[in-house]
């Protein structure tokens, strides 16, 4: 047993209201720099759609992740042999065009523009270039289904569904959405990091936040071809590829990172996970139908003495195994089966899960209407009836497996007959408690569930522990080393004469 | 305010013989090199008679003034009639110093060089192969020619730009001129010219990797051999094999690349 913590997250997709403050938070903060305006290392999409990049999710285009190859992992992207070859011209990137031409507006010429009949414009100038662009597209083009004949009906999980549900899901009245925020996974056998040749990208030992290290990243760019869920970037200005960092400035003095402080709808959970690094290989050459469960066995009970003495023995720290038994996503991925990672079947294991959305999902329509619930006891219509199927769900969280999401629907939707039982008391008791019986709940988990979903904190959200980044510093410099100095003055030492 | 003044004015004029010695040096190493490219494919100093006299105990034989007149306009001199170039002239089998451009000033740095390789009893160049070519040296000539034998400095064959006749099929290059008849042009000198090209383009490529004496009188040999026939032909196979083997090449490089990535978003309107 070979047991890391790893900081995780869950992101609630029930609550999300596709409002954008995560994306512009992390902008702020991080990517508004030359080079890096295109990025979005936090971004929300409208599914169905394409995403950003462009239909990200389809890897016979961008060849990310990992497949199985004689019975062992390897790169979708390149092996061993192949990667030299390519490496000076890698025929597998995603162009700008992918993403987008980021832009500004030239607001100077609304100043000193010439007296004329007309008012004068700003017209849209290239980030990169400086000169005139046509926009054709932007970072979340296809929002709230914009441009839904193009950008909705070219989603690849679309592919798993029947040509009639695809009909019936497309035409007008009848198409639902939900949002998808997504951030870098920090997965646990993250592509990124297996594809860089010059070992820049690293996962870091004491909480799992994969990084890029500026200083001996030399461009490749491996890196944004392997991820598969294309959160590496390049930056065209510096010529250092870069990713999300979790914050980790703020997860290292207990906050937690911008986009998640400031989520609106309260959507986003963080915590500790106890992984068994040892399971990952095995774990990942498992078939596609038991991918969910093998990656929920990789997560292992805080609360097993086993665990914690191994745990212990890795430098894992009391206060990050305290942090781990309060984790809020051990709760939402292990015991309570709610939370999936997104595409389990690109094999990186992903430290990010998603609670499926109900909401738009399971209010049925029939002959182009969404229908009421017709009885107070079923508040919802039957899952075979939804207006999203199963299926889509499936490929986007279960490898093509709907068994996990139907698991977490039924769950979700008998936890809130219940409650409606208890605090409306329009449905009969009796028939809630069958139905959290059917969905393999008791009512002090119901009850659990509705907290952590619905009158959640800062601090039932944030279980942040302590980074005790003191501690590792005194591993590389003595924190003594500078006692009795002044505390300001010279970053090198003045030379006599120099 | 003097003071200051004095003391660079000493400074400097202590700077003056180290100027001096260090030009010295300079144009000595200037004026080998000259002496190599313009001089040296047809005169050697000490080492015997090339195509032109060897040049050693110049400024014994003749007066620089004599000398350096020459040098810039040897065509002007032997046509005027000058007693001595005219008996040059004959004593050198009637081949003309050609007009080389040398400037009054370079012709007098080569004529120090001459007189400073003289004194030293240094020599530069090697002299011709006076004896006649053998039937191996004309098969070695064609050899080097083609390509066949490399040259020991690892210098290119002649046929990657010339043409001449009797080299099989496809005759060689169209970069530079056809080679059949340069005996014509050069007579004896030919030996002197592969091995010291004084063309710009040649130097470029023969100045590091120079062929030999004896490799240039071989190739000399073949195409002395082969200077009465008719230049080679303009095959257009050549050429033609190039362009295919170009599209050709890049079409296996898309087949081979057919799997690349082509862009997303531009083509989901077209499907």
């Amino acid at each position: 047993m070979d047991i890391r913590s790893q900081i995780a997250m869950v992101f609630h997709l029930d609550k999300c209201i596709g409002c954008h403050t995560c994306s512009i938070a992390c902008k702020n903060v991080w990517t508004d720099r030359k080079g890096a305006d295109y990025m979005w290392w936090n971004n929300v999409e409208t599914k169905p759609g394409t995403g950003y990049p462009t239909k990200w999710e389809d890897q016979n285009e961008y060849k990310g992740g990992w497949i199985i190859k004689n019975g062992k992992l390897e790169l979708r992207l390149t092996s061993k042999g192949k990667f030299l070859q390519k490496i000076f011209y890698q025929p597998d990137l995603p162009t700008m065009d992918e993403y987008y031409e980021p832009w500004t507006y030239r607001y100077e010429d609304l100043f000193t523009a010439p007296e004329t009949d007309d008012q004068p414009t700003a017209i849209p100038i290239s980030k990169v270039t400086g000169e005139y662009i046509d926009i054709e597209a932007g970072p979340n083009w296809d929002d709230d289904l914009g441009g839904s004949a193009l950008y909705a009906r070219n989603d690849p999980n679309l592919e798993a569904m029947t040509e009639e549900q695809r009909l019936q899901l497309l035409s007008i009245e009848t198409l639902v959405m939900f949002y998808l925020p997504r951030i870098c996974n920090h997965c646990a056998n993250p592509a990124c990091v297996a594809a860089c040749p010059s070992g820049a990208i690293y996962k870091r030992g004491e909480d799992g936040i994969v990084l890029v290290n500026q200083n001996v990243c030399r461009g490749w760019r491996y890196c944004v071809s392997a991820c598969p869920y294309k959160k590496v970037f390049y930056n065209w200005s510096t010529g250092k590829s870069e990713k999300c960092l979790l914050c980790y400035p703020r997860v290292e003095t207990g906050q937690a990172p911008a986009c998640f402080h400031s989520c609106v709808g309260r959507i986003r959970y963080m915590g500790v996970l106890l992984y068994d690094a040892d399971k990952i290989q095995e774990a990942g050459v498992r078939p596609d139908e038991e991918l969910v469960t093998a990656h929920r066995e990789m997560l292992m009970d805080p609360f097993d003495p086993a665990v914690i003495e191994a745990a212990k023995k890795n430098g894992v720290t009391e206060q990050i195994i305290k942090a781990a038994q309060n984790s809020p996503v051990y709760k939402f991925v292990k015991e309570w089966g709610l939370a999936l990672a997104p595409h389990p079947e690109f094999r990186t294991f992903p430290s990010l899960f998603y609670v499926p959305a109900l909401g738009p999902v399971t209010y049925s329509v029939e002959n182009g209407v969404a229908l009421n619930p017709t009885s107070a006891d079923e508040i919802f219509a039957p899952l075979d009836q939804a207006r999203l199927p199963m299926s889509y769900l499936a490929s986007l969280f279960g490898a093509g497996q709907e068994a996990p999401v139907r698991y977490a629907m039924k769950k979700m939707m008998a936890i809130r007959t219940w409650k409606r039982a208890v605090t409306v008391g329009d449905v009969d008791m009796q028939v809630a408690l069958d139905g959290l019986r059917e969905a393999d709940c008791t009512t002090e988990q119901a009850e659990a569930i509705y907290r952590l979903t619905s009158l959640c904190n800062y601090e039932d959200r944030f279980v942040i522990p302590p980074s005790h980044r003191e501690q590792a510093v005194e591993v590389l410099t003595n924190p003594l080393e500078k006692k009795g100095a002044a505390g300001f003055g010279f970053r090198e030492q003045p030379v006599r004469g120099a | 305010m003097l003071r200051h003044f004095e003391t660079r004015s000493v400074l400097k004029l202590m700077l003056l013989p180290t100027l001096l010695v260090a030009g010295s040096v300079c144009q000595a190493q200037d004026a080998e090199a000259q002496f190599r490219k313009t001089c040296m494919s047809c005169h050697t100093i000490g080492a015997g008679k090339k195509v032109g006299p060897d040049l050693k105990d110049l400024g014994k034989r003749r007066p620089h003034e004599w000398a350096t007149k020459f040098i810039t306009g040897p065509l002007a001199m032997i046509d005027g009639g000058d007693p001595t170039a005219t008996t040059l002239l004959r004593e050198n089998n009637g081949v003309k110093m050609p007009e080389l451009g040398v400037t009054v000033a370079e012709a007098q740095a080569l004529l120090k060089l001459i007189d400073d390789y003289s004194a030293q009893g240094k020599t530069l160049g090697t002299a011709a192969i006076s004896r006649p070519a053998t039937p191996e040296d004309i098969r070695r000539g064609r050899l080097y020619f083609t390509g066949d034998l490399r040259f020991k400095s690892g210098a290119p064959a002649c046929m990657s730009c010339h043409r001449a006749q009797g080299v099989g099929g496809w005759g060689g290059g169209w970069l530079g001129p056809d080679l059949t008849g340069a005996t014509a042009k050069y007579g004896a000198g030919l030996s002197g010219v592969i091995e010291n090209p004084s063309f710009p383009t040649m130097q470029g490529v023969f100045s590091k990797t120079p062929a030999s004496a004896e490799e240039a009188f071989q190739v000399a040999s073949y195409l002395k051999s082969v200077g009465s026939q008719p230049p080679a032909s303009r095959d257009v196979a050549f050429p033609v094999l190039g362009v295919v083997g170009l599209v050709g090449g890049m079409l296996l490089g898309g087949h081979l690349g057919r799997k690349r990535f082509k862009g997303v978003r531009k083509n989901l309107r077209s499907r």
